[in-house]
Formats: structure tokens, C-alpha cells, sequence
């Protein structure tokens, strides 16, 4: 049904004027600022990685640790990934724990051996870690490939040796 | 001519069935992110630190109510009540307002305690909102056409609603492509990151993931399917011929996205299907069948078939 006139009557203005300014927050907040809910600018996976590392620790009495398998020791160690599409501590209250892993890029080894060794303090019954990092990159013949891992030790300057071993 | 006369298009009224349809929908989906955010609020790794950046516009408020899980779970009680009796629509305008308000104030609290963003309510909550403000004009007709029993009989709908909700689903999927070009150029699109992305999150049964992680052109030309269906969001608010397939792109590209990553933009596909494809000029065809089927006679005069063609949807530019 059309109502002739509605635009200028004074209904129809009201309703234009807030269909205007629907339209225009909506329009400019997402420019100004990238997540303020309910504004967005839906940011997700707006990056391009060309390759990630994968992290896992392995403790002296052989045990492997993986994300898959104990992520909450991994992030105790700061090894973790935090990575999930988002930019991270944006549009939310809290930034996840630090980590090395800095997604799309590769973290030298001092600096992967500092971290953990400042964290083993949260564990003295373990003597040594091994950290073993993975770098997954895209292969000429259009797959992905896993590289060989690298294993790094890490004494732990926080042992304390059991009583009577 | 008057200076606005080219917009009484926007208020123009059809029947309600197609903004019903919708606003069950979306009431129905609202319940299930509800539901979501209520129970897995405030999961975030141990050791995750506060960050002072806005994250909604309940920032402001001070942390004793936005970190405070009672005052979520009041929302969302109110919320559910909210809805229901909006479903039944009583107390209109305010049932309509407490929903669409609660259930915003609860994703953002969800927000606000959480280290981890998500964009599958958006939409949900964007829709409850330029819904309420249908319910909220239109209030008084609502109500008398209900007293009178000619709800479904009376054009309630206007225009402004679904150009809303195009404008709205446009402009976010628009945002969200031009972002990825405006962050990573149109080597976005260059199959690499899917790969990556495939191999580190993607379900390795589902078919997709099988063809990203095997080919890497297989990979790009869906990433640049996603892209131009994402920039073509900006299309879609003013092309009526280009939105259907727009919207095609977008479901495509959700139906891929849930099979290998599993994330629940379920609203997201719904409300596409909805408002992209051309299921607003097909309701008062369907109405129009099921009445004739249901037989004309004892249906009230405004409700009658031949009707449909005057306060149904009309043969629109756009």
C-alpha cells in the first residue's frame, strides 16, 4: 500500500530520520574504530599468512606436549598460539597470555629460549625442556608442507633437584 | 515535485507475513547465540590480561557491572521474556525494545569478558534492533489490526524495514571484504592463507578442506569467490538484479566456511537467504496459494488473493 506524501509527512519524517542515522552510524563507526560492538568492521582473517610454526615442548622423561594435548602447560611455558582470524585484544576485554608465537612469522631461537627459560620457574621438578618448532609453508607444487622440526633445550635455571636422587 | 517525494517509496506497506517470517527467524536464532553466550561467558585462557581499548559500547560502565556474570544472566532472562511475548506480541513496543536491547547488552558483555572476538551475532542483533523500531512506529496499527483480528490482513510492513536490513547485511559483509583488501591487497586472495588456514583449523573429512589443502588453484579461485561476494555486499544495497546472486556467493561461501572451519554463522546464512534471495517478492505469492487453498470464503476481504497484488510486494526498482 502507498500512502502519497508519506516522506513529508511529519510520521514519515520521523521514520526517514532514523532510518538516516541507522544508516550512517553503521556506515562511519567501522571506518573510525575496527570493533566497538555493536559497530564492526568484521576484521576477520583480513591478513594473508604466507607460512605459521606449530610449538611443542618435550620434558625430560620423554612426554610430548602439544597444543592438541596440554595447551594450558604450553601456555604456562608462553608457547602457545592465540591466533584464531582475529586481531587479537580488539572488540574484547582481554588480550590472551604472551606468547612467541607471532603468527605468519617466525621467532628466532634466543628469543623462543628466553621466554620459556623465564616461565620454568613455574616448574622445578623439570631439569630441562626441549622446545620443537614446526614451520608450515605453502610448496611449489601448490601444497603445504611441514618442515622438519627444530629442537631446542632449555635449562631450566629454577631446578630444584628431588631430596635423595 | 516535493524535495522527498522520491523517498514515499520507502513507506510504502505490504502485509507482514514476509517481516513475520523473518522476525521468527531471527528471534529463533537470537535464542541460540543467547544461549551460547550465556553458558560459555567468561572462557578465556588462564593468564589473559585486561585490556583498556573499548570492546562495546558498555565499556564505559564500570567493571563491578561488566564483568558481573548476574548481570548477564539478568539479560538474558529478560531477554527470553523479551521474546516470547514479543513472539505472542504483547506489551508492544516494549517487549520488542527488551529483547532487541537485552540481547545486544549480552553479547556485549560476552565481549567484554572474553579474549577471544566472534562476528556470529552481529547480524542477530542488528535485526532485533531495526525490528523493534518496526514494532516501535507501527505499535498503534499493530495493536488495532490484532483487537480487530485482521493482523495478517492489514499492510503493517513498510518498506524502510527490509531496506534496513539489505542496507545492513550489505554493508557488513562490504566492510568485512574491502577490509581484507584495504590489510592484505588482492594477493589476499592467492590460495596461500586458505591453505594455512585449512591445514590448522579445517575439519580434514570435509570435502572442501580436501580440495583447498590439494590444490592450491582450487583454494584461491574460492578465496576470490569469498571476496567478491564480500565486496559485493556493497552491490546488493543498491542492485535488486545483482542480489540474488550476491547472495548465492555468500551462502556458497558460508556453506564451505561451516563444513571446513565449523563456525556458526548459521544467522548469517539465514538472513541472506531471506532478505538476498527473492523471498520477500515470493511470500505473497505462497500467502496468496495457501489462502486460495485454504478457501477465500471465509477470509476477510483485504485477505483475499487478488489482494496480494495491491498491498503484497510491489514491482520495485529496487
Amino acid at each position: 500500500m502507498s500512502e502519497p506524501g508519506w516522506a513529508s509527512t511529519p510520521r514519515g519524517r520521523k521514520e526517514l530520520l532514523v532510518v538516516g542515522l541507522f544508516c550512517a552510524t553503521f556506515a562511519v563507526v567501522p571506518l573510525l574504530t575496527t570493533e566497538l560492538y555493536p559497530f564492526s568492521r568484521a576484521p576477520m582473517f583480513a591478513d594473508a599468512p604466507r607460512l605459521y610454526c606449530d610449538y611443542g615442548v618435550r620434558l625430560p622423561d620423554g612426554r610430548q606436549i602439544t597444543d592438541e594435548t596440554d595447551k594450558a602447560t604450553l601456555t604456562k611455558l608462553g608457547v602457545q598460539r592465540n591466533y584464531w582470524g582475529n586481531p587479537l585484544g580488539v572488540g574484547v576485554g582481554y588480550e590472551p597470555p604472551p606468547t612467541v608465537d607471532d603468527f605468519g612469522k617466525v621467532a628466532d631461537k634466543e628469543f623462543v629460549v628466553e621466554m620459556v627459560a623465564k616461565r620454568l620457574e613455574q616448574f622445578p621438578d623439570w631439569r630441562y625442556v626441549e622446545v620443537v618448532r614446526t614451520v608450515v609453508r605453502p610448496a611449489a607444487d601448490g601444497l603445504i608442507v611441514r618442515e622438519p622440526g627444530e629442537t631446542w633445550r632449555v635449562n631450566n635455571p629454577y631446578y630444584k633437584r628431588a631430596r635423595g636422587s | 515535485m516535493r524535495p522527498l517525494s522520491h523517498l514515499d517509496r520507502l513507506g510504502e506497506r505490504s502485509r507482514p507475513h514476509y517481516g513475520q517470517l523473518v522476525l521468527w527467524t531471527v528471534l529463533l536464532c537470537a535464542c541460540a547465540h543467547c544461549l551460547y553466550f550465556e553458558l560459555y561467558w567468561g572462557t578465556r585462557p588462564e593468564g589473559s590480561v585486561r585490556v583498556h581499548n573499548p570492546a562495546s559500547l558498555l565499556s564505559f560502565l564500570p567493571e563491578a557491572v561488566t564483568l558481573n556474570r548476574g548481570v548477564c544472566v539478568g539479560f538474558g532472562v529478560l531477554f527470553a521474556a523479551g521474546a516470547v511475548l514479543w513472539f505472542l506480541r504483547r506489551l508492544l513496543p516494549w517487549s520488542a525494545w527488551a529483547t532487541a536491547f537485552s540481547f545486544n547488552v549480552v553479547v556485549a558483555l560476552y565481549f567484554e569478558n572474553s579474549s577471544q572476538e566472534t562476528h556470529v551475532a552481529h547480524v542477530a542483533g542488528m535485526f532485533l534492533l531495526i525490528y523493534a523500531l518496526w514494532y516501535h512506529f507501527y505499535r498503534r496499527e499493530i495493536r488495532d489490526a490484532d483487537r480487530a483480528g485482521r493482523f495478517w490482513a492489514t499492510p503493517l510492513y513498510p518498506r524502510w524495514v527490509y531496506f534496513l536490513t539489505v542496507f545492513y547485511l550489505g554493508l557488513f559483509y562490504g566492510l568485512s571484504g574491502f577490509n581484507k583488501v584495504a590489510t592484505s591487497g588482492l594477493s589476499w586472495a592467492n590460495g596461500v592463507s586458505l591453505q594455512l588456514w585449512a591445514e590448522l583449523f579445517g575439519d580434514k573429512s570435509s570435502v572442501f578442506t580436501q580440495m583447498i589443502l590439494s590444490s592450491r588453484t582450487a583454494a584461491a579461485a574460492m578465496q576470490w569467490a569469498a571476496l567478491v561476494g564480500e565486496c559485493g555486499g556493497l552491490v546488493a544495497i543498491v542492485s535488486r538484479r545483482l542480489r540474488p546472486l550476491v547472495g548465492i556467493l555468500l551462502i556458497g561461501f558460508h556453506i564451505a566456511q561451516i563444513s571446513v572451519f565449523g563456525w556458526g554463522f548459521y544467522t548469517n546464512m539465514f538472513m541472506l537467504a531471506l532478505v538476498f534471495l527473492p523471498v520477500r517478492e515470493w511470500t505473497p505469492q505462497v500467502v496468496a496459494w495457501w489462502e486460495g487453498k485454504a478457501g477465500n470464503a471465509n477470509l476477510p476481504i483485504g485477505a483475499a488473493p487478488s489482494a496480494n497484488r495491491e498491498i503484497g510486494v510491489p514491482r520495485d526498482r529496487g
